[in-house]
């Protein structure tokens, strides 16, 4: 056989390869997931979303709030990387705020977050 | 004069699409006077996701790049004709896309489009062939409720004119002359010497960017390339420099006799960083990184670049050539 030849199998070959490893790639890629647990006994949470908190590019809404010992479902999020996430949430009084975190939602990684109380009455997300 | 006012009317001074400037260079290389037709369709995309595209709100996102490309020059029925006339058009998209492999970019998204619509003309005698259009470049948001711009609509006039193997091209906008460069080109059609079928490499080309035309470094840059063959029809090398200092080397080399497989290595500098590229070439496929030419084409650097491209001049119902590659020796046809 010609060295020609084999050379031009070798590069058809090689080709494949490298295009059946990229669809692989997006066998295990995919959407980030994210779920939250509520450890918070002051604080109850109301929605989550990605974005600006006034027009936010993603949201889900929760209906009644989650509170204290509960998970929410686990949800698909439309975009990776390092996101800004914030949660909407509401106390037993009716007070509402809203905590931001800096997310790291690598492609098909699955994250859970715990929103607790901290020390100084306020609450943070960890 | 009306139509000078409209056409006046109608462009835009902003940055081109990436890919433009690269398409006509390749209209330049692949037509001449006795073609019939040229076709571009073509789907690239990154194969691993990278992190450097910043969204206005949500943060900086892992994602991939794509780009759909459908492109066409048709000729006038009658191949027997002196005079032909043809039309020119295309179409092109892409984006920022959160998946891999022929899935559409999903919201939140950023996309663009651009479409051209030319006349072409050829005297087949004296060998001239010309084309002239409108391209037009959408503008470019972030989809969703952020909507926000990242980029203003553009519109140019653009020309491509070729006389047997030296040939001219040339934008221009509002803001006046985009693009310039004279060139003499390789014919695409194969000769004789000798009882001895070959396809000239030789390429060596002169002209003027204007800064945000310029996909090197940014800046009003005159440039100049040149490509030499090195090892008979096999390997050739090609260097291109601007004004502003060196830009690409590169020696690309066709395995198969019909010039459809090989590899290409370059060093280039791009907008100050050094970028080794290497692009491997079978039909209808290219797997890449960092090669200049499929950065200018489809504006995707840094990652492993795959391409699904079907690129080919029609000269008569019997040839076809895609760039490179000349009809086989032995009974002629494809």
């Amino acid at each position: 056989m010609k060295r020609s030849r084999l050379i031009l199998r070798a590069l058809v070959t090689l080709g494949g390869g490298v295009f059946l490893g990229g669809c692989l790639v997006d066998l295990y890629g995919g959407e980030p997931q994210i779920q939250i647990q509520v450890d918070s006994h002051r604080w109850m949470l109301e929605s989550e979303g990605l974005g600006d908190t006034a027009s936010p590019v993603w949201t889900v809404a929760f209906a009644p709030p989650i509170g204290a010992g509960a998970v929410t479902q686990v949800e698909n999020l439309p975009v990776a990387g390092d996101l800004h996430l914030f949660l909407r949430l509401t106390d037993t009084l009716g007070r509402d705020t809203v905590v931001r975190d800096q997310l790291h939602a690598g492609v098909g990684e699955f994250q859970r977050l715990v929103l607790e109380d901290d020390t100084g009455g306020g609450v943070r997300i960890r | 004069m009306l139509w000078i006012l409209l056409i006046g009317w109608a462009l835009h001074g902003s940055d081109p699409t990436p890919a433009w400037p690269q398409e006509l260079e390749d209209f330049q290389r692949g037509l001449h006077a006795k073609a019939l037709g040229y076709l571009d369709i073509a789907q690239v995309q990154t194969m691993d996701p990278n992190s450097t595209i910043a969204h206005p709100t949500l943060g900086q996102l892992d994602g991939f790049r794509e780009v759909r490309r459908v492109l066409g020059a048709m000729m006038g029925p009658d191949s027997s004709s002196m005079v032909r006339l043809g039309l020119e058009g295309g179409w092109e998209g892409g984006g920022w896309t959160p998946d891999l492999y022929l899935a559409g970019p999903t919201k939140p998204d950023l996309f663009h489009a651009a479409w051209s619509a030319g006349l072409c003309g050829s005297l087949v005698e004296p060998g001239l062939f010309g084309m002239a259009g409108l391209h037009h470049a959408d503008a470019m948001d972030w989809s969703g409720a952020g909507g926000n711009r990242v980029a203003a609509p553009e519109t140019d006039l653009w020309t491509v004119l070729r006389w047997k193997r030296a040939g001219v091209r040339a934008a221009t906008d509002r803001r006046g002359l985009a693009t310039s460069r004279l060139s003499f080109l390789s014919d695409p059609s194969p000769l004789i010497k000798d009882g001895k079928w070959f396809l000239p490499l030789a390429e060596a080309s002169v002209g003027w960017e204007r800064a945000d035309w310029n996909r090197w470094n940014g800046n009003d840059e005159w440039a100049g390339t040149v490509r030499v063959p090195l090892l008979a029809q096999r390997v050739s090398a090609r260097v291109e420099a601007g004004s502003d200092g060196f830009r690409l080397a590169q020696v690309s080399s066709d395995i198969d006799p019909q010039g459809e497989v090989g590899m290409d290595l370059s060093w280039s500098v791009r907008h100050g960083r050094d970028l080794a590229g290497i692009r491997m070439r079978i039909p209808f496929l290219t797997f890449s990184v960092n090669d200049p030419d499929d950065v200018d084409e489809f504006a995707v650097r840094g990652s492993l670049v795959w391409s699904m491209r079907l690129r080919m001049t029609w000269e008569d119902s019997q040839t076809w050539y895609a760039p490179g590659r000349r009809p086989a020796p032995i009974g002629g046809g494809s």
